[in-house]
């Protein structure tokens, strides 16, 4: 293997994940990430070691170890089989890599090793919290910090071709797909509330007794028994020298597995055989031009996997996130504090929630590509072009809002009247949030290099709207505990006005913003790399 | 009647830059082939963008039909039809759907659209593919897809931005064959291209660029056979 070679390419492929990220979008992440990593952290102490009270510590150990190891593997060998796929099987730049004087073998090894780097981070900040938890010995650690992520490879490796299978079926079926992430989605939602039910006893400070009954304990014992190989890791970490020999051994052996399996991938992709294209009937009718450009809006979202799992998926399951957290947080507001906050919880989930499925309307203007600028030379209004895309967007919005707005309602946990309130906040605060973001992308339109690339919503920017959501139904929840707390009242008639001024008046300045000189502004545009 | 006006078209891409093109002046009448020729940075897809709307101009006049660009822009762009150099479209459509997409936008209503999809679909040839989506589709069936899209409302002015590039001779031939049988209708039809043999056989005039300027404007058809010489010493005169 030439290892300089192995090197640049290795830089190039490192370099790729963090390309066209500007510093503060890179500071961003960084922020968030270590918000959730701290969430973490704090979580899995805290539980670990009333886990560990309940008696046979030993036991205890094992099995809370061998259940969050076979977690983390599963996850690491679904990233690095989707990874794979990605970059071994789908990626754009083999077309060039096929005619360059690159051995296989090394270009495979530079992809392997850039999806194990990866996986080494991850797993090495997993292990050090189930270390610092159970107090294993850091030797014990590193080495499984070593193995997990090759293990991992060659899991991947292997289901990487069953994950090739489901893409190439899904291929060209979009509902069905828009379905399928969706209710993966939904699920991983649906296990979140419980963890959400279990930080919630943590912090009333049960000690989940009612959770871990001879049974379930009886459950949990069996499933850390089979799951292998994560148990065997978990024995590795408790110093067994004989799991050693199987997990280092597996490790070893992982390597030249996926470096087997990838090179079948790799030739497939060097063939360069596409399936046929599957036809999909289109309507010869003629509709009016606003509805036109309605349904491209839909479509060009609707029928890219990318855009369709970050817009309708996370609409789709918004009012479920409300839902869960508005169960979990108002009682245990009420029994930590003593304060009713329904009303202010239930605007501040809401404008959270919204602000975050809008995140995509960020690049309202950039996904469009050259097209917009195509757009520019046919006969269309300005107004009709952006009117469409708001429109598209508060469209989605809205029955994502009145999903969760009837939720509340119907859960007994809002009025009528507040939940329409509510409905109503989340659509203003919508509005300004979809008309600002869409004027900012036309002002600073990043389009893809490729007629068929995509845009990320990586622009930090896009979040601003959930630092205000933050800010205003935080600042709200805060202000209702404070004066409760202190003065004895603060009706929910206050906040309303309080969340409605302020939402009211965000929606007027961006709507001036967007469509304030909107048509000289269209017509003098030749921005977006054109 | 004159379709296109085109008077002293000055563009620059910096607000205190040098000028991309400056001061471009062509007709382009009904019935007529005319051709932008020049190397590359001559400035022809700038002034093409120009025209079609899709970058703003600094000084100049254009006129479609009639139509101001600045004044009527919705009318003037309802006159023409055009395909871009890099054959953009809505790759999320299917080819169908992308010209049915374009029929809505430019009126055109649900009979005479069917007629003209089978029509265009005669002389480009798509075949099944045109129930695909775009984004599977190679370099020259965008380009074909782009041609139909810009013809299906059978606009008075046809704008081609280098439309020979990437295509297969037979299908250049028909692009051809379609670009004159379509002037004969009486529309007029402007392209780019550096392909000097195109130029001259197909072109009643050519409009000769050289570093964002004109050069000058030749009447090919009176030259008759003497047309493709004619263009070629002048071309490389000024090159």
């Amino acid at each position: 293997m030439k290892i300089r070679l192995f090197f640049a390419l290795l830089g190039k492929e490192i370099g790729e994940r963090f390309r066209g990220e500007g510093v503060w979008t890179l500071l961003l992440r960084a922020v968030l990430f270590g918000g959730l990593a701290a969430a973490f952290v704090w979580f899995y102490l805290k539980f670990a070691a009333v886990y560990l009270n309940l008696g046979e510590r030993e036991e205890r150990t094992f099995e809370l170890s061998a259940l969050t190891l076979a977690l983390l593997l599963l996850l690491m060998s679904l990233g690095a089989a989707t990874s794979l796929v990605r970059s071994v099987r789908l990626s754009g730049d083999l077309r060039l890599y096929a005619a360059l004087p690159i051995p296989r073998g090394t270009l495979l090894a530079a992809k392997l090793a850039s999806i194990a780097l990866g996986q080494l981070f991850l797993s090495l900040f997993v292990l050090c919290v189930i270390g610092t938890a159970f107090r294993f010995r850091w030797e014990w650690i590193a080495l499984a910090a070593v193995c997990l992520p090759l293990l991992s490879l060659g899991i991947g490796a292997i289901l990487s071709y069953p994950v090739y299978a489901a893409i190439r079926f899904f291929r060209g079926k979009f509902f069905l797909s828009f379905l399928a992430g969706t209710a993966v989605f939904a699920v991983g939602l649906f296990l979140y509330s419980y963890l959400l039910s279990g930080v919630k006893e943590l912090l009333l400070g049960g000690d989940l007794k009612y959770f871990f009954g001879e049974k379930v304990l009886r459950g949990i014992a069996l499933a850390a028994r089979f799951a292998y190989p994560a148990n065997l890791a978990a024995r590795l970490l408790s110093g067994e020298t004989r799991a050693l020999l199987f997990v280092g051994g597996g490790a070893i052996a992982a390597l030249p597995l996926s470096l087997l399996l990838a090179r079948g991938l790799l030739r497939g992709a060097y063939s360069f055989k596409a399936p046929p294209e599957p036809r999909i009937p289109a309507s010869e009718k003629a509709s009016p031009k606003f509805f036109a450009l309605l349904k491209k809006e839909f479509i060009s979202v609707f029928r890219t996997p990318a855009y369709v799992f970050s817009y309708f998926s996370v609409a789709v399951v918004m009012p479920l996130m409300v839902y869960f957290c508005m169960s979990v947080g108002g009682s245990l507001l009420l029994r930590l504090l003593g304060v009713d906050c329904t009303f202010e919880l239930a605007v501040f989930l809401t404008l959270l929630y919204s602000s975050l499925t809008n995140v995509f309307c960020a690049t309202n203007v950039s996904r469009e590509g050259k097209m917009f600028c195509v757009l520019k030379g046919m006969p269309v209004r300005a107004g009709q072009v952006f009117a469409a895309k708001v429109l598209f967007c508060m469209l989605v919005v809205a029955l994502s809002l009145l999903a969760s707005s009837a939720a509340l309602f119907f859960a007994g946990y809002l009025t009528l009247s507040a939940s329409l309130f509510i409905f109503f906040l989340g659509l203003t605060f919508s509005f300004a949030q979809v008309c600002f973001a869409t004027r900012y992308d036309f002002s600073h339109a990043r389009f893809p290099s490729e007629a068929e690339g995509e845009v990320g919503e990586g622009s930090g920017f896009s979040l601003l709207f959930t630092g205000v959501a933050l800010l205003v139904g935080g600042g709200l929840l805060a202000l209702k505990l404070f004066r409760t707390l202190g003065f004895g009242a603060f009706p929910a008639s206050y906040s309303a006005l309080l969340a409605g001024g302020v939402c009211l008046v965000a929606a007027l300045l961006s709507a001036l913003y967007l469509f304030l000189h909107l048509k000289r502004r269209y017509e003098a545009f030749a921005g977006g790399n054109v | 009647m004159t379709v296109l006006k085109v008077e002293n078209l000055s563009k620059r891409y910096h607000k205190r830059g040098e000028f991309a093109v400056k001061d471009i002046s062509f007709t382009c009448e009904e019935g007529e082939i005319v051709g932008l020729v020049g190397h590359n940075g001559a400035g022809k897809s700038t002034t093409v963008k120009c025209l079609e709307g899709m970058l703003p101009y600094d000084g100049g006049r254009v006129e479609i039909c009639g139509f101001d660009m600045r004044k009527k822009p919705l009318a003037a762009k309802a006159n023409f039809g055009f395909v871009t150099d890099d054959h953009a479209a809505f790759v999320r459509m299917t080819g169908r759907g992308y010209l049915s997409f374009l029929g809505d936008i430019y009126g055109v209503p649900t009979k005479e659209r069917k007629g003209r999809m089978e029509e265009l679909e005669k002389v480009f040839c798509l075949g099944k593919a045109i129930d695909s989506l775009i984004f599977s589709y190679s370099h020259g069936m965008r380009q074909k897809i782009c041609m139909m899209g810009s013809l299906l409302h059978r606009p008075k002015l046809w704008v081609l931005d280098e439309p020979m590039t990437g295509l297969d001779p037979v299908t250049v031939r028909s692009v051809k064959q379609y670009m004159q049988a379509y002037a004969k209708e009486g529309h007029a039809v402007l392209f780019s291209s550096h392909d000097l043999p195109a130029v001259a056989a197909l072109c009643d005039r050519a409009v000769l660029l050289k570093g964002g300027r004109q050069v000058d404007v030749l009447p090919l058809k009176e030259y008759g056979t003497e047309r493709g010489k004619l263009l070629e010493e002048r071309y490389f005169h000024e090159n």
